[in-house]
C-alpha cells in the first residue's frame, strides 16, 4: 500500500522535496499551497519542480539537503542524514528538534576546538 | 446525458439556485465569511477587462484560479461553456492571483472568451476568501443584488472526474504532476523489515515517504511508559541517520486505563447496566491517567529529537478518548511550541461513550470532521487527519463517495493541514492486508483532486 500511494499522489519524499514541504506543514501549519511556496522560493525552483527528483537531485546536492544514496550512486562527500538537517533548517528557516538537540549535546567539544 | 457535461449541469443549476431564488443552506456558508455579504467591488484587467460596477444589477459568477492548479484549468472548460450558452445573462470572469505570464497560452489552448483578469497580491482574491491560506479553486457567485449568495470551494468537474476515475479500466492512476501531496505513514518504524532503523529507511528512501513515524507493535500511549526509555534511545539515534522528519506515534487508547488492563471501573460493563454515572465517573477518570502519560512520552521524545508526534485514532474509545487527546494536545503544544502535532481520528463520528464531555464549551459526542478539525486546531495540533471508515459490504466507488461527502466540509474550513487517513479500511481503501493498486490509487487520487487535501 505505501508504495501504491507514493506513485499515485506522493511528493517524493527525500526523493525529491516531499521531506521540505513536509517540515513546513508539521511545524508551521501551512497548508499544501502555501508551503510548497515558501520552499520552492527558498530553493529558487517553481512549485510544480518540488516534486521532480530530476530537478531536485541536483537542488538537493547544491544546497548539501541529502539525497537518496543507492549501490549505483554514493555520494560519501555530500552531507546526509544529520548533517543534512542542518542545511535543512538552515535554508528553510526553521527550527529542527535533532539539529537543536546536536548542537546543544556537542556544545563542549565545539566550544573547545577541534581537540588537535 | 454525456456524462462530460455532468458538471456543467450540476453549475447551471447551482447558479440558477443561487442567483435566481435565494434559500438557505447556501454553499459556502461557514466555511466562507463572505458569503452573504455585499460583493467587494474591484476593477481588474487582463486578458480583457472587468469591473463589477458595470455588471451591477446582473449576476456573476467569479472563479478564482492559478495556472499552477490542474483541477483549475478543467474548470475553465466548463466555465466557458456555461459563459457560452449564458453570457448574455450571467457575468463570467476568472481571476488569477499569480504567475500571469502562463495565463496566456492556458487560455488559448481551451479557447477561453471570458474575461480572464489579473490581481497581483492577490488582493481581491483574499477579500473573498477571507483566509490567509488561500485555496483554489474557489468560484464566487453574486446575485443581483450585488450580495455573494455562494462560494463552491469545489472543482465543478468534480462529479465528472469521479466518474471518470472508477470508470476506467486503467489499473493504476496518480494525480497530475504538480498536484502531489505531503504523505506521512505510521507504524513505519515497527520491525516490518528487518531492524526498526532499516524500516525507516526503507519508507524514507525506498518508498519516498515524505515523513516517518517510529511506533512500537503495542501502538498505544499506556504500552509505551514501560518503554519509554528504550523508545527515545531509539528516536535519538534514527534521527541520527535519517533525512526526512521523524515522528513517535501511539493511539491514545482511553479503553487500556480501564479494568483489567488499567486502574480506572470498566465503564463498558457499567453501561449494559445502566450505571451511567459511574461509567461516567470511571471515564473521566480514565482520562487523567491517559493524558499524563501522553505528556511524559512527550516530554522524553522532545528531548530525544522527535521531530512530531502522531496522536493516532483519537475518539477510537469514543468523546472521553479525544477528549483526553485534546488536553494532552493543549499542555504539550504549551510547553513544546516547536514540535509538530498530528490528531488522527478513530471514525467519522465522534461515539458519545460519556456524551456530556466538552471541550472550549463544545460537545464532543457527535462531532463530525469539520469540528473535529475545528478543536484539534484549537488544542494546539498543526496536521488533523480525518478518517472514515469502510463499509465492507458496499463498493469502492459508494465508499469513496461517502468517504469525500464527510470530509469535504473539513478540507474547506481547516486551519491547519488536511491528512485524510487513505488506509486498510478507511479513506475508501478495501480491508485489506493486500489492497489491490486499481483501488488504492484510485482513492488516493479522489481524496486528493476533489478534497483538495494537503497530505494524506
Amino acid at each position: 500500500m505505501p508504495s501504491a500511494h507514493a506513485n499515485a499522489s506522493g511528493m517524493g519524499g527525500m526523493r525529491a522535496a516531499g521531506d521540505l514541504v513536509a517540515r513546513l506543514e508539521l511545524t508551521r501549519g501551512m497548508r499544501l499551497a502555501q508551503a510548497k511556496a515558501y520552499v520552492a522560493e527558498r530553493l529558487g525552483v517553481e512549485p510544480a519542480s518540488l516534486s521532480d527528483p530530476i530537478a531536485m537531485a541536483d537542488v538537493r546536492a547544491d544546497l548539501g539537503l541529502g539525497r537518496v544514496v543507492t549501490f549505483e550512486a554514493t555520494y560519501p562527500d555530500e552531507p546526509n542524514a544529520i548533517e543534512a538537517k542542518f542545511n535543512i533548517s538552515a535554508l528553510l528557516g526553521v527550527p529542527i528538534n535533532c539539529v537543536e538537540r546536536f548542537r546543544k549535546r556537542t556544545a563542549r567539544a565545539t566550544a573547545a576546538g577541534s581537540g588537535t | 446525458m454525456d456524462l462530460r457535461f455532468v458538471g456543467l449541469v450540476l453549475a447551471i443549476l447551482l447558479v440558477a439556485g443561487l442567483l435566481l431564488s435565494p434559500q438557505g443552506g447556501r454553499p459556502g456558508e461557514g466555511t466562507f465569511p463572505i458569503v452573504g455579504q455585499q460583493a467587494p467591488p474591484f476593477s481588474l484587467s487582463g486578458r480583457g477587462d472587468f469591473t463589477t460596477a458595470d455588471a451591477a444589477g446582473e449576476p456573476i459568477v467569479i472563479a478564482f484560479w492559478t495556472t499552477w492548479c490542474g483541477a483549475c484549468k478543467r474548470d475553465l472548460v466548463v466555465l466557458e461553456e456555461f459563459h457560452r450558452l449564458y453570457g448574455s445573462e450571467v457575468a463570467v470572469v476568472g481571476v488569477c492571483p499569480e504567475r500571469w505570464p502562463e495565463v496566456a497560452a492556458i487560455v488559448a489552448e481551451r479557447g477561453i472568451t471570458f474575461p480572464i483578469v489579473y490581481d497581483p497580491g492577490a488582493a481581491v482574491t483574499r477579500r473573498y476568501q477571507l483566509a490567509d491560506n488561500l485555496r483554489y479553486p474557489f468560484t464566487a457567485f453574486v446575485n443581483e443584488q450585488g450580495e455573494v449568495a455562494g462560494v463552491w470551494a469545489v472543482v465543478i468537474r468534480d462529479l465528472d472526474h469521479l466518474l471518470d476515475l472508477y470508470a476506467s479500466s486503467s489499473r493504476f492512476t496518480g494525480v497530475d504532476v504538480g498536484e502531489e501531496v505531503v504523505l506521512t505513514y505510521d507504524g513505519s518504524g515497527s520491525k516490518t523489515v528487518g531492524s526498526r532503523m532499516q524500516d525507516l529507511q526503507i519508507y524514507e528512501q525506498m518508498f519516498g515517504a515524505d515523513t516517518v513515524e517510529l511506533g512500537t507493535a503495542d501502538y498505544s500511549f499506556k504500552a509505551v511508559k514501560p518503554i519509554l526509555g528504550y523508545e527515545a534511545q531509539t528516536m535519538r539515534d534514527a534521527q541520527l541517520g535519517l533525512t526526512v522528519p521523524l515522528n513517535y506515534g501511539a493511539m491514545p487508547n482511553l479503553g487500556l486505563y480501564s479494568k483489567p488492563d488499567g486502574p480506572a471501573p470498566n465503564w463498558s460493563e457499567l453501561l449494559p447496566l445502566a450505571r451511567i454515572d459511574e461509567a461516567r465517573a470511571a471515564q473521566e477518570e480514565a482520562i487523567e491517567y491517559a493524558v499524563s502519560d501522553m505528556v511524559q512520552v512527550a516530554d522524553a521524545m522532545w528531548e530525544a529529537g522527535a521531530d512530531g508526534l502522531d496522536f493516532d485514532t483519537a475518539g477510537a474509545a469514543g468523546d472521553a478518548d479525544f477528549l483526553a487527546t485534546l488536553k494532552a494536545v493543549e499542555i504539550i503544544r504549551e510547553r513544546y511550541p516547536e514540535l509538530g502535532i498530528e490528531v488522527g481520528m478513530a471514525g467519522e463520528f465522534v461515539l458519545g461513550m460519556h456524551g456530556e464531555l466538552t471541550y472550549d464549551g463544545v460537545r464532543l459526542a457527535g462531532l463530525w470532521p469539520r469540528e473535529q478539525m475545528r478543536l484539534a486546531a484549537k488544542a494546539g495540533a498543526t496536521i488533523f487527519g480525518p478518517a472514515v471508515t469502510v463499509n465492507t459490504g458496499r463498493s469502492c466507488a459508494w465508499n469513496v463517495a461517502r468517504a469525500l461527502t464527510i470530509v469535504k466540509p473539513c478540507s474547506e474550513a481547516s486551519t491547519i493541514p488536511v491528512h485524510m487517513n487513505v488506509g486498510m479500511g478507511v479513506g475508501a481503501v478495501p480491508m485489506s492486508n493486500y489492497a489491490p493498486v486499481d483501488a488504492v490509487s484510485r482513492a488516493s487520487r479522489a481524496c486528493v483532486d476533489i478534497l483538495r487535501l494537503d497530505g494524506l
